[in-house]
Protein backbone atom coordinates (compact mmCIF):
# COMPACT_ATOMS: atom_id res chain seq x y z
CA UNK A 1 0.00 0.00 0.00
CA UNK A 2 1.59 3.19 -1.13
CA UNK A 3 0.05 6.43 -0.02
CA UNK A 4 -0.76 8.63 -2.99
CA UNK A 5 1.01 11.93 -3.05
CA UNK A 6 -0.55 14.55 -0.83
CA UNK A 7 -2.55 11.97 1.09
CA UNK A 8 -0.28 11.97 4.11
CA UNK A 9 -1.91 13.79 6.96
CA UNK A 10 -0.34 16.99 8.18
CA UNK A 11 0.05 17.36 11.91
CA UNK A 12 -3.38 17.44 13.50
CA UNK A 13 -3.61 20.39 15.81
CA UNK A 14 -6.26 22.84 16.97
CA UNK A 15 -5.79 25.19 14.06
CA UNK A 16 -7.52 23.68 11.04
CA UNK A 17 -5.25 23.79 8.03
CA UNK A 18 -7.26 23.64 4.81
CA UNK A 19 -4.25 23.77 2.56
CA UNK A 20 -0.97 25.52 2.09
CA UNK A 21 -0.16 27.62 -0.94
CA UNK A 22 2.05 24.91 -2.43
CA UNK A 23 -0.97 22.57 -2.49
CA UNK A 24 -3.14 25.25 -4.11
CA UNK A 25 -0.48 25.56 -6.82
CA UNK A 26 -0.63 21.80 -7.46
CA UNK A 27 -4.43 21.76 -7.43
CA UNK A 28 -4.67 24.55 -9.99
CA UNK A 29 -1.74 23.15 -11.98
CA UNK A 30 -0.44 26.67 -11.79
CA UNK A 31 2.92 28.05 -12.86
CA UNK A 32 4.46 30.08 -10.09
CA UNK A 33 5.93 33.21 -11.67
CA UNK A 34 7.36 34.79 -8.61
CA UNK A 35 7.76 33.72 -5.01
CA UNK A 36 10.15 33.39 -2.16
CA UNK A 37 10.24 29.72 -1.23
CA UNK A 38 8.93 30.16 2.32
CA UNK A 39 5.82 31.92 1.03
CA UNK A 40 4.55 28.67 -0.46
CA UNK A 41 4.10 27.34 3.07
CA UNK A 42 1.46 29.97 3.87
CA UNK A 43 -1.96 28.70 4.97
CA UNK A 44 -4.80 29.17 2.53
CA UNK A 45 -8.20 29.27 4.19
CA UNK A 46 -10.05 31.99 2.29
CA UNK A 47 -10.18 33.24 -1.27
CA UNK A 48 -11.74 36.05 -3.27
CA UNK A 49 -12.46 36.16 -6.99
CA UNK A 50 -12.93 39.50 -8.73
CA UNK A 51 -11.91 41.48 -11.76
CA UNK A 52 -12.74 44.78 -10.10
CA UNK A 53 -10.00 45.83 -7.77
CA UNK A 54 -12.10 48.50 -6.11
CA UNK A 55 -14.53 45.82 -5.01
CA UNK A 56 -11.72 43.91 -3.40
CA UNK A 57 -10.48 47.02 -1.64
CA UNK A 58 -13.94 47.75 -0.24
CA UNK A 59 -14.20 44.37 1.53
CA UNK A 60 -14.26 43.96 5.29
CA UNK A 61 -11.95 40.98 5.46
CA UNK A 62 -8.68 40.09 3.78
CA UNK A 63 -8.61 36.81 1.82
CA UNK A 64 -5.50 34.64 1.74
CA UNK A 65 -5.56 34.44 -2.04
CA UNK A 66 -7.01 36.51 -4.88
CA UNK A 67 -8.11 34.99 -8.20
CA UNK A 68 -8.65 37.28 -11.16
CA UNK A 69 -9.02 37.42 -14.91
CA UNK A 70 -7.49 40.85 -14.90
CA UNK A 71 -3.80 40.85 -15.67
CA UNK A 72 -1.92 44.01 -14.84
CA UNK A 73 0.32 45.51 -12.17
CA UNK A 74 -2.66 47.04 -10.39
CA UNK A 75 -3.76 43.65 -9.24
CA UNK A 76 -0.39 43.33 -7.48
CA UNK A 77 -0.61 46.82 -6.02
CA UNK A 78 -4.14 46.12 -4.81
CA UNK A 79 -2.96 42.89 -3.20
CA UNK A 80 -0.11 44.75 -1.54
CA UNK A 81 -2.28 47.61 -0.31
CA UNK A 82 -4.94 45.25 1.01
CA UNK A 83 -2.53 42.70 2.46
CA UNK A 84 -3.25 39.70 0.21
CA UNK A 85 -0.32 37.29 0.01
CA UNK A 86 -0.90 35.56 -3.31
CA UNK A 87 -2.54 36.23 -6.66
CA UNK A 88 -3.73 33.69 -9.24
CA UNK A 89 -4.09 34.92 -12.81
CA UNK A 90 -6.55 32.68 -14.61
CA UNK A 91 -7.05 31.51 -18.19
CA UNK A 92 -3.33 31.39 -18.93
CA UNK A 93 -2.92 35.11 -19.38
CA UNK A 94 0.73 35.97 -20.04
CA UNK A 95 2.28 38.07 -17.29
CA UNK A 96 4.73 40.73 -18.43
CA UNK A 97 7.97 41.75 -16.78
CA UNK A 98 6.40 44.93 -15.39
CA UNK A 99 4.00 42.81 -13.40
CA UNK A 100 6.76 40.53 -12.16
CA UNK A 101 8.90 43.54 -11.18
CA UNK A 102 5.95 44.87 -9.26
CA UNK A 103 5.43 41.52 -7.49
CA UNK A 104 9.11 41.47 -6.63
CA UNK A 105 8.80 44.94 -5.16
CA UNK A 106 5.69 44.18 -3.18
CA UNK A 107 6.64 40.60 -2.30
CA UNK A 108 3.42 39.05 -3.59
CA UNK A 109 3.30 35.46 -4.87
CA UNK A 110 2.23 35.41 -8.52
CA UNK A 111 0.96 32.35 -10.36
CA UNK A 112 -0.89 31.61 -13.56
CA UNK A 113 -3.27 28.78 -14.37
CA UNK A 114 -4.79 27.66 -17.65
CA UNK A 115 -8.14 27.10 -15.93
CA UNK A 116 -10.93 29.67 -16.10
CA UNK A 117 -11.89 31.72 -13.08
CA UNK A 118 -14.93 29.47 -12.63
CA UNK A 119 -12.95 26.24 -12.67
CA UNK A 120 -10.16 27.57 -10.44
CA UNK A 121 -12.63 28.76 -7.81
CA UNK A 122 -14.58 25.51 -8.06
CA UNK A 123 -11.47 23.41 -7.44
CA UNK A 124 -10.37 25.44 -4.42
CA UNK A 125 -13.88 25.51 -2.97
CA UNK A 126 -14.23 21.75 -3.31
CA UNK A 127 -10.92 21.38 -1.46
CA UNK A 128 -12.35 23.33 1.49
CA UNK A 129 -11.22 26.89 0.83
CA UNK A 130 -13.99 29.36 1.65
CA UNK A 131 -14.91 32.91 0.74
CA UNK A 132 -14.23 35.70 3.20
CA UNK A 133 -17.88 36.45 4.00
CA UNK A 134 -18.74 32.82 4.57
CA UNK A 135 -15.68 32.50 6.71
CA UNK A 136 -16.69 35.52 8.81
CA UNK A 137 -20.22 34.19 9.22
CA UNK A 138 -18.94 30.78 10.13
CA UNK A 139 -16.69 32.30 12.76
CA UNK A 140 -19.50 34.45 14.13
CA UNK A 141 -21.83 31.52 14.53
CA UNK A 142 -19.08 29.43 16.10
CA UNK A 143 -18.50 31.96 18.81
CA UNK B 1 30.23 33.51 17.74
CA UNK B 2 28.91 32.54 21.14
CA UNK B 3 25.76 34.60 20.75
CA UNK B 4 25.08 32.96 17.42
CA UNK B 5 25.43 29.49 18.96
CA UNK B 6 23.10 30.50 21.77
CA UNK B 7 20.63 31.52 19.14
CA UNK B 8 20.93 28.13 17.39
CA UNK B 9 20.41 26.33 20.67
CA UNK B 10 17.36 28.45 21.34
CA UNK B 11 15.97 27.50 17.97
CA UNK B 12 16.57 23.82 18.62
CA UNK B 13 14.40 24.11 21.71
CA UNK B 14 11.82 26.28 20.02
CA UNK B 15 11.37 24.32 16.79
CA UNK B 16 9.40 21.10 17.03
CA UNK B 17 10.08 17.85 15.20
CA UNK B 18 6.84 18.56 13.30
CA UNK B 19 8.30 21.83 11.98
CA UNK B 20 11.38 20.26 10.43
CA UNK B 21 10.12 16.82 9.35
CA UNK B 22 9.15 15.87 5.81
CA UNK B 23 5.38 15.57 5.58
CA UNK B 24 5.17 13.86 2.21
CA UNK B 25 6.21 10.39 3.23
CA UNK B 26 6.60 7.47 0.91
CA UNK B 27 5.31 4.42 2.75
CA UNK B 28 4.87 0.72 2.04
CA UNK B 29 2.44 -1.82 3.47
CA UNK B 30 3.62 -4.94 5.33
CA UNK B 31 2.16 -7.16 2.61
CA UNK B 32 3.88 -5.37 -0.26
CA UNK B 33 6.57 -7.41 -1.95
CA UNK B 34 10.25 -6.73 -1.38
CA UNK B 35 10.51 -6.22 -5.12
CA UNK B 36 8.12 -3.32 -4.92
CA UNK B 37 10.06 -1.86 -2.01
CA UNK B 38 13.21 -2.06 -4.12
CA UNK B 39 11.43 -0.16 -6.89
CA UNK B 40 10.09 2.53 -4.59
CA UNK B 41 13.45 3.09 -3.00
CA UNK B 42 15.16 3.57 -6.33
CA UNK B 43 12.38 5.76 -7.77
CA UNK B 44 12.36 8.10 -4.79
CA UNK B 45 16.10 7.73 -4.05
CA UNK B 46 15.50 7.07 -0.39
CA UNK B 47 17.26 4.71 1.97
CA UNK B 48 14.48 3.95 4.44
CA UNK B 49 10.71 3.61 4.33
CA UNK B 50 8.12 3.42 7.14
CA UNK B 51 5.79 0.43 6.93
CA UNK B 52 2.20 1.45 7.52
CA UNK B 53 -0.80 -0.74 8.20
CA UNK B 54 -4.08 1.14 8.34
CA UNK B 55 -2.80 4.48 9.52
CA UNK B 56 -0.57 2.98 12.19
CA UNK B 57 3.13 2.46 11.92
CA UNK B 58 3.93 -1.26 11.76
CA UNK B 59 7.66 -1.01 11.25
CA UNK B 60 10.47 0.51 9.30
CA UNK B 61 12.58 -0.96 6.55
CA UNK B 62 15.87 0.35 5.28
CA UNK B 63 18.36 -0.27 2.53
CA UNK B 64 20.35 -2.63 4.78
CA UNK B 65 17.25 -4.83 5.15
CA UNK B 66 16.87 -4.75 1.38
CA UNK B 67 20.47 -5.81 0.90
CA UNK B 68 19.96 -8.62 3.41
CA UNK B 69 16.97 -9.82 1.37
CA UNK B 70 18.88 -9.60 -1.93
CA UNK B 71 21.82 -11.51 -0.43
CA UNK B 72 19.53 -14.22 0.94
CA UNK B 73 18.15 -14.69 -2.58
CA UNK B 74 14.61 -15.44 -1.37
CA UNK B 75 11.99 -14.66 -3.97
CA UNK B 76 8.36 -13.60 -3.32
CA UNK B 77 9.21 -12.23 0.05
CA UNK B 78 7.07 -9.70 1.85
CA UNK B 79 8.11 -6.50 3.59
CA UNK B 80 6.67 -7.89 6.85
CA UNK B 81 9.40 -10.56 6.97
CA UNK B 82 12.33 -8.15 6.68
CA UNK B 83 11.19 -4.95 8.37
CA UNK B 84 12.21 -3.85 11.84
CA UNK B 85 9.12 -4.12 14.03
CA UNK B 86 8.18 -1.51 16.66
CA UNK B 87 10.77 0.99 15.52
CA UNK B 88 12.02 3.89 17.58
CA UNK B 89 9.87 6.95 16.88
CA UNK B 90 9.68 10.61 17.61
CA UNK B 91 6.58 12.67 18.29
CA UNK B 92 5.73 15.75 16.24
CA UNK B 93 5.45 17.94 19.35
CA UNK B 94 8.92 17.12 20.70
CA UNK B 95 11.57 19.83 20.47
CA UNK B 96 14.26 19.36 17.83
CA UNK B 97 16.94 19.16 20.49
CA UNK B 98 15.36 15.91 21.66
CA UNK B 99 15.56 14.53 18.14
CA UNK B 100 19.25 15.43 17.94
CA UNK B 101 19.92 13.53 21.17
CA UNK B 102 18.14 10.47 19.84
CA UNK B 103 20.07 10.56 16.58
CA UNK B 104 23.25 10.82 18.61
CA UNK B 105 22.34 7.95 20.95
CA UNK B 106 20.97 5.50 18.41
CA UNK B 107 22.91 6.46 15.28
CA UNK B 108 19.82 5.87 13.11
CA UNK B 109 19.51 7.47 9.71
CA UNK B 110 15.89 8.47 10.21
CA UNK B 111 12.98 8.41 12.62
CA UNK B 112 9.31 8.04 11.77
CA UNK B 113 7.32 10.87 13.37
CA UNK B 114 3.98 10.17 15.07
CA UNK B 115 1.18 12.38 16.25
CA UNK B 116 1.05 11.94 20.03
CA UNK B 117 -2.74 11.84 20.34
CA UNK B 118 -3.70 9.62 17.43
CA UNK B 119 -0.49 7.61 17.22
CA UNK B 120 -0.63 7.97 13.45
CA UNK B 121 2.37 8.49 11.20
CA UNK B 122 2.61 12.15 10.20
CA UNK B 123 6.14 12.45 8.83
CA UNK B 124 9.73 11.32 8.75
CA UNK B 125 12.85 13.11 9.90
CA UNK B 126 16.53 12.78 9.05
CA UNK B 127 19.61 14.62 10.29
CA UNK B 128 19.51 16.63 7.08
CA UNK B 129 15.97 17.82 7.83
CA UNK B 130 17.11 19.08 11.22
CA UNK B 131 19.97 21.07 9.72
CA UNK B 132 17.73 22.48 6.99
CA UNK B 133 14.96 23.39 9.43
CA UNK B 134 17.39 25.14 11.74
CA UNK B 135 19.05 27.07 8.93
CA UNK B 136 15.67 28.18 7.56
CA UNK B 137 14.59 29.43 10.96
CA UNK B 138 17.92 31.21 11.49
CA UNK B 139 17.53 32.94 8.15
CA UNK B 140 13.96 33.91 8.93
CA UNK B 141 14.89 35.30 12.34
CA UNK B 142 17.78 37.18 10.79
CA UNK B 143 15.49 38.76 8.20
CA UNK B 144 12.98 39.75 10.85
CA UNK B 145 15.74 41.32 12.94
CA UNK B 146 16.97 43.19 9.91
CA UNK B 147 13.49 44.53 9.22
CA UNK B 148 13.12 45.52 12.86
CA UNK B 149 16.39 47.45 12.89
CA UNK B 150 15.49 49.07 9.60
CA UNK B 151 12.28 50.35 11.06
CA UNK B 152 12.23 54.01 11.89
CA UNK B 153 9.69 53.71 14.66
CA UNK B 154 12.00 55.51 17.06
CA UNK B 155 12.08 58.49 14.71
CA UNK B 156 9.56 60.55 16.62
CA UNK B 157 11.14 59.76 19.98
CA UNK B 158 14.67 60.56 18.81
CA UNK B 159 13.91 64.03 17.58
CA UNK B 160 13.02 66.63 20.16
CA UNK B 161 10.45 69.27 19.40
CA UNK B 162 7.14 70.40 20.81
CA UNK B 163 5.54 69.46 17.56
CA UNK B 164 6.89 67.38 14.70
CA UNK B 165 5.41 66.77 11.28
CA UNK B 166 6.94 64.52 8.66
CA UNK B 167 5.81 65.38 5.16
CA UNK B 168 6.42 63.39 2.00
CA UNK B 169 5.20 64.49 -1.38
CA UNK B 170 4.70 62.65 -4.66
CA UNK B 171 3.92 63.79 -8.18
CA UNK B 172 1.15 61.83 -9.91
CA UNK B 173 1.03 61.75 -13.71
CA UNK B 174 -2.39 61.58 -15.30
CA UNK B 175 -3.16 58.48 -17.45
CA UNK B 176 0.20 56.94 -16.56
CA UNK B 177 -1.01 53.47 -15.71
CA UNK B 178 2.43 51.90 -15.53
CA UNK B 179 3.39 53.92 -12.48
CA UNK B 180 -0.05 54.35 -10.94
CA UNK B 181 -0.06 53.26 -7.31
CA UNK B 182 3.62 53.96 -6.75
CA UNK B 183 2.99 56.81 -4.30
CA UNK B 184 0.63 54.72 -2.19
CA UNK B 185 2.75 51.58 -2.04
CA UNK B 186 5.87 53.63 -1.29
CA UNK B 187 3.99 55.44 1.43
CA UNK B 188 2.74 52.17 2.84
CA UNK B 189 6.34 51.00 3.26
CA UNK B 190 7.27 54.29 4.93
CA UNK B 191 4.40 54.00 7.37
CA UNK B 192 5.53 50.49 8.21
CA UNK B 193 9.01 51.77 8.99
CA UNK B 194 7.50 54.43 11.20
CA UNK B 195 5.94 51.63 13.22
CA UNK B 196 2.28 52.50 12.74
CA UNK B 197 -0.27 49.83 13.61
CA UNK B 198 -0.92 47.39 10.74
CA UNK B 199 -4.67 48.07 10.46
CA UNK B 200 -4.08 51.83 10.41
CA UNK B 201 -1.47 51.34 7.68
CA UNK B 202 -3.90 49.20 5.71
CA UNK B 203 -6.70 51.76 5.89
CA UNK B 204 -4.29 54.54 4.94
CA UNK B 205 -2.93 52.51 2.03
CA UNK B 206 -6.41 51.69 0.67
CA UNK B 207 -7.65 55.29 0.93
CA UNK B 208 -4.45 56.60 -0.60
CA UNK B 209 -4.46 54.05 -3.42
CA UNK B 210 -8.06 54.78 -4.39
CA UNK B 211 -7.31 58.50 -4.36
CA UNK B 212 -4.18 58.02 -6.44
CA UNK B 213 -6.03 55.89 -8.99
CA UNK B 214 -8.68 58.61 -9.27
CA UNK B 215 -6.00 61.14 -10.17
CA UNK B 216 -4.50 58.77 -12.75
CA UNK B 217 -7.81 57.74 -14.30
CA UNK B 218 -9.78 60.96 -14.36
CA UNK B 219 -7.37 63.89 -14.31
CA UNK B 220 -4.41 65.43 -16.06
CA UNK B 221 -2.22 64.70 -13.05
CA UNK B 222 -1.56 66.19 -9.65
CA UNK B 223 0.25 65.81 -6.34
CA UNK B 224 -0.11 63.80 -3.17
CA UNK B 225 1.21 65.01 0.16
CA UNK B 226 1.39 62.76 3.19
CA UNK B 227 1.92 64.36 6.59
CA UNK B 228 2.47 62.17 9.63
CA UNK B 229 2.72 63.20 13.24
CA UNK B 230 2.10 61.38 16.51
CA UNK B 231 -1.61 62.17 16.27
CA UNK B 232 -2.69 61.61 12.69
CA UNK B 233 -1.84 61.01 9.06
CA UNK B 234 -3.10 63.64 6.63
CA UNK B 235 -3.24 62.95 2.91
CA UNK B 236 -3.84 65.88 0.60
CA UNK B 237 -4.48 65.04 -3.04
CA UNK B 238 -4.61 67.89 -5.53
CA UNK B 239 -5.21 67.58 -9.24
CA UNK B 240 -5.26 69.95 -12.19
CA UNK B 241 -8.76 69.20 -13.35
CA UNK B 242 -11.20 68.73 -15.00
CA UNK B 243 -13.03 68.80 -11.63
CA UNK B 244 -16.13 67.01 -10.37
CA UNK B 245 -19.50 68.43 -11.41
CA UNK B 246 -21.67 66.91 -8.72
CA UNK B 247 -19.80 65.85 -5.59
CA UNK B 248 -22.86 64.40 -3.90
CA UNK B 249 -23.45 62.11 -6.86
CA UNK B 250 -19.78 61.20 -7.06
CA UNK B 251 -19.87 60.04 -3.44
CA UNK B 252 -22.66 57.55 -4.16
CA UNK B 253 -21.62 53.94 -4.32
CA UNK B 254 -21.77 52.62 -7.87
CA UNK B 255 -21.91 56.06 -9.51
CA UNK B 256 -19.21 56.36 -12.14
CA UNK B 257 -18.19 58.39 -15.14
CA UNK B 258 -15.45 55.95 -16.07
CA UNK B 259 -14.93 55.12 -19.70
CA UNK B 260 -14.99 51.46 -20.77
CA UNK B 261 -11.17 51.22 -21.02
CA UNK B 262 -10.94 52.14 -17.35
CA UNK B 263 -13.44 49.45 -16.46
CA UNK B 264 -11.48 46.91 -18.47
CA UNK B 265 -8.51 47.71 -16.23
CA UNK B 266 -10.59 46.76 -13.21
CA UNK B 267 -11.33 50.27 -12.01
CA UNK B 268 -14.10 52.79 -12.39
CA UNK B 269 -16.78 50.78 -10.61
CA UNK B 270 -17.86 53.80 -8.62
CA UNK B 271 -16.46 52.44 -5.38
CA UNK B 272 -13.42 54.66 -4.93
CA UNK B 273 -14.71 57.70 -3.09
CA UNK B 274 -17.13 55.78 -0.84
CA UNK B 275 -14.28 53.43 0.03
CA UNK B 276 -11.97 56.33 0.85
CA UNK B 277 -14.64 57.66 3.19
CA UNK B 278 -15.02 54.26 4.81
CA UNK B 279 -11.29 53.99 5.46
CA UNK B 280 -10.70 57.49 6.76
CA UNK B 281 -11.60 59.27 9.98
CA UNK B 282 -12.18 62.54 8.18
CA UNK B 283 -12.64 63.30 4.51
CA UNK B 284 -13.22 66.53 2.64
CA UNK B 285 -13.66 66.91 -1.10
CA UNK B 286 -13.60 70.31 -2.80
CA UNK B 287 -13.82 70.73 -6.54
CA UNK B 288 -14.06 73.50 -9.10
CA UNK B 289 -15.00 72.42 -12.60
CA UNK B 290 -12.32 73.47 -15.05
CA UNK B 291 -9.76 74.00 -12.29
CA UNK B 292 -9.34 70.90 -10.23
CA UNK B 293 -10.14 68.88 -7.13
CA UNK B 294 -8.63 68.82 -3.66
CA UNK B 295 -9.21 65.81 -1.47
CA UNK B 296 -8.21 65.84 2.18
CA UNK B 297 -8.11 62.59 4.13
CA UNK B 298 -7.26 62.23 7.80
CA UNK B 299 -6.55 59.02 9.61
CA UNK B 300 -5.87 59.03 13.34
CA UNK B 301 -2.66 57.22 14.16
CA UNK B 302 -2.91 57.04 17.95
CA UNK B 303 -3.54 53.63 19.51
CA UNK B 304 -6.59 54.89 21.41
CA UNK B 305 -8.37 56.04 18.31
CA UNK B 306 -8.23 52.66 16.68
CA UNK B 307 -9.97 50.86 19.51
CA UNK B 308 -12.70 53.50 19.63
CA UNK B 309 -13.36 53.33 15.93
CA UNK B 310 -16.14 51.02 14.84
CA UNK B 311 -13.98 48.93 12.69
CA UNK B 312 -15.37 46.14 10.55
CA UNK B 313 -12.10 44.35 11.20
CA UNK B 314 -13.08 44.03 14.84
CA UNK B 315 -15.28 41.14 13.85
CA UNK B 316 -12.37 39.04 12.74
CA UNK C 1 -29.51 20.85 -14.28
CA UNK C 2 -32.39 23.20 -14.99
CA UNK C 3 -31.98 26.85 -14.09
CA UNK C 4 -34.95 26.72 -11.74
CA UNK C 5 -33.35 23.85 -9.84
CA UNK C 6 -30.20 25.93 -9.39
CA UNK C 7 -32.32 28.81 -8.11
CA UNK C 8 -33.94 26.57 -5.56
CA UNK C 9 -30.80 24.69 -4.48
CA UNK C 10 -28.67 27.80 -4.10
CA UNK C 11 -31.43 30.00 -2.69
CA UNK C 12 -31.00 32.55 -5.48
CA UNK C 13 -33.34 35.50 -5.68
CA UNK C 14 -35.09 35.94 -9.02
CA UNK C 15 -35.21 39.65 -9.81
CA UNK C 16 -36.80 39.36 -13.27
CA UNK C 17 -40.15 37.93 -14.44
CA UNK C 18 -40.38 34.17 -13.93
CA UNK C 19 -39.80 33.17 -17.54
CA UNK C 20 -37.15 31.09 -19.33
CA UNK C 21 -36.32 29.14 -16.16
CA UNK C 22 -36.43 25.71 -17.79
CA UNK C 23 -33.13 26.17 -19.60
CA UNK C 24 -30.71 23.33 -19.05
CA UNK C 25 -27.46 24.63 -17.50
CA UNK C 26 -24.18 22.77 -17.85
CA UNK C 27 -21.61 25.52 -17.97
CA UNK C 28 -20.85 28.74 -16.21
CA UNK C 29 -18.47 31.63 -16.64
CA UNK C 30 -17.31 34.03 -13.96
CA UNK C 31 -15.98 37.41 -15.01
CA UNK C 32 -16.54 41.11 -14.45
CA UNK C 33 -14.92 42.13 -17.72
CA UNK C 34 -17.44 42.29 -20.56
CA UNK C 35 -14.95 41.84 -23.39
CA UNK C 36 -13.57 38.74 -21.63
CA UNK C 37 -17.06 37.26 -21.37
CA UNK C 38 -17.78 38.08 -25.00
CA UNK C 39 -14.69 36.30 -26.25
CA UNK C 40 -14.42 33.31 -23.88
CA UNK C 41 -17.72 32.24 -22.31
CA UNK C 42 -19.58 29.27 -23.79
CA UNK C 43 -23.07 29.87 -25.18
CA UNK C 44 -25.84 28.79 -22.84
CA UNK C 45 -23.74 29.37 -19.71
CA UNK C 46 -24.84 31.11 -16.56
CA UNK C 47 -22.73 34.18 -16.03
CA UNK C 48 -21.53 35.14 -12.57
CA UNK C 49 -20.62 38.80 -12.23
CA UNK C 50 -20.75 41.88 -10.05
CA UNK C 51 -21.61 44.13 -13.00
CA UNK C 52 -25.17 45.45 -12.84
CA UNK C 53 -25.37 47.85 -15.76
CA UNK C 54 -27.47 47.48 -18.86
CA UNK C 55 -24.70 46.21 -21.12
CA UNK C 56 -24.65 42.93 -19.24
CA UNK C 57 -28.05 42.05 -20.73
CA UNK C 58 -26.76 42.77 -24.24
CA UNK C 59 -23.80 40.46 -23.63
CA UNK C 60 -26.08 37.76 -22.21
CA UNK C 61 -28.38 38.08 -25.19
CA UNK C 62 -25.53 37.93 -27.71
CA UNK C 63 -24.04 34.84 -26.03
CA UNK C 64 -27.46 33.19 -25.45
CA UNK C 65 -26.77 32.83 -21.75
CA UNK C 66 -29.24 30.92 -19.61
CA UNK C 67 -29.05 33.67 -17.01
CA UNK C 68 -26.94 36.12 -15.01
CA UNK C 69 -26.11 35.69 -11.34
CA UNK C 70 -25.28 38.94 -9.56
CA UNK C 71 -23.04 38.44 -6.54
CA UNK C 72 -22.51 40.22 -3.23
CA UNK C 73 -26.22 41.06 -2.89
CA UNK C 74 -26.17 43.24 -6.03
CA UNK C 75 -29.43 43.89 -7.80
CA UNK C 76 -29.86 45.00 -11.40
CA UNK C 77 -30.28 48.71 -12.19
CA UNK C 78 -33.81 49.71 -13.25
CA UNK C 79 -32.75 50.00 -16.89
CA UNK C 80 -31.04 46.63 -16.72
CA UNK C 81 -34.11 45.03 -15.21
CA UNK C 82 -36.37 46.47 -17.89
CA UNK C 83 -34.10 45.30 -20.67
CA UNK C 84 -33.68 41.84 -19.12
CA UNK C 85 -37.46 41.39 -18.97
CA UNK C 86 -37.74 42.45 -22.60
CA UNK C 87 -35.03 40.04 -23.69
CA UNK C 88 -36.15 37.20 -21.40
CA UNK C 89 -32.80 36.98 -19.65
CA UNK C 90 -33.28 35.82 -16.05
CA UNK C 91 -31.21 37.84 -13.58
CA UNK C 92 -30.61 36.20 -10.22
CA UNK C 93 -29.11 37.68 -7.11
CA UNK C 94 -27.11 36.07 -4.31
CA UNK C 95 -25.58 37.51 -1.16
CA UNK C 96 -22.53 35.28 -1.69
CA UNK C 97 -19.33 36.47 -3.34
CA UNK C 98 -18.15 35.22 -6.72
CA UNK C 99 -15.79 32.70 -5.13
CA UNK C 100 -18.49 31.32 -2.89
CA UNK C 101 -21.31 30.97 -5.42
CA UNK C 102 -18.92 29.52 -8.00
CA UNK C 103 -17.84 26.96 -5.42
CA UNK C 104 -21.43 25.98 -4.79
CA UNK C 105 -22.24 25.73 -8.52
CA UNK C 106 -19.12 23.62 -9.01
CA UNK C 107 -20.23 21.29 -6.23
CA UNK C 108 -23.57 20.88 -8.05
CA UNK C 109 -21.68 19.65 -11.11
CA UNK C 110 -21.68 22.83 -13.19
CA UNK C 111 -18.41 23.19 -15.08
CA UNK C 112 -16.44 26.04 -16.65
Amino acid sequence: MLMPHGCTASIPCRKIIIMILREAVELLEADVQYTQSSQLEADIKTARASDLMSEVLADDAVPDILLTGLCNSHVIRTASVFGIKAVVFVRGRPVDHKLIDCALDENIVVMTTKDSLFTSCGKLYTAGVRGVTENLKHRDSAE
Amino acid sequence: METRLDKTLEILFELKVGDAMKKDVVTVGPDDSMGKLNEEMSIHRISGVPVVEGKKLAGIISISDLIAWLTAGVKDSKVREWMVKDPQCLYADQPLIHAIKRFDQLRFGRFPVLDRESGELVGIITNGDIILGTLKKLEQDYNEEEVRQYRASHFFEDINADHLDLTLAFIISGKDFDHAGRASTTMKKNLKRLGLQPDIIRRAAIASYEAEMNVVIYTDGGTMKFTVNDEKLTIIVKDRGPGIENIELAMQEGYTTAEPWVRELGFGAGMGLPNIKKCSDFMDLQSVVGEGTTLKIEIMTGVHNETKRINPEARS
Amino acid sequence: MKLKELIQKLDLELTTSPTALDAEVENAYASDILSDVMSHAKEGSVWITIQTHRNTVSVAELKSFAGIILVGGRRPDDETLKKANEENIPILSTRFSTFEIVGKLYELGIRG
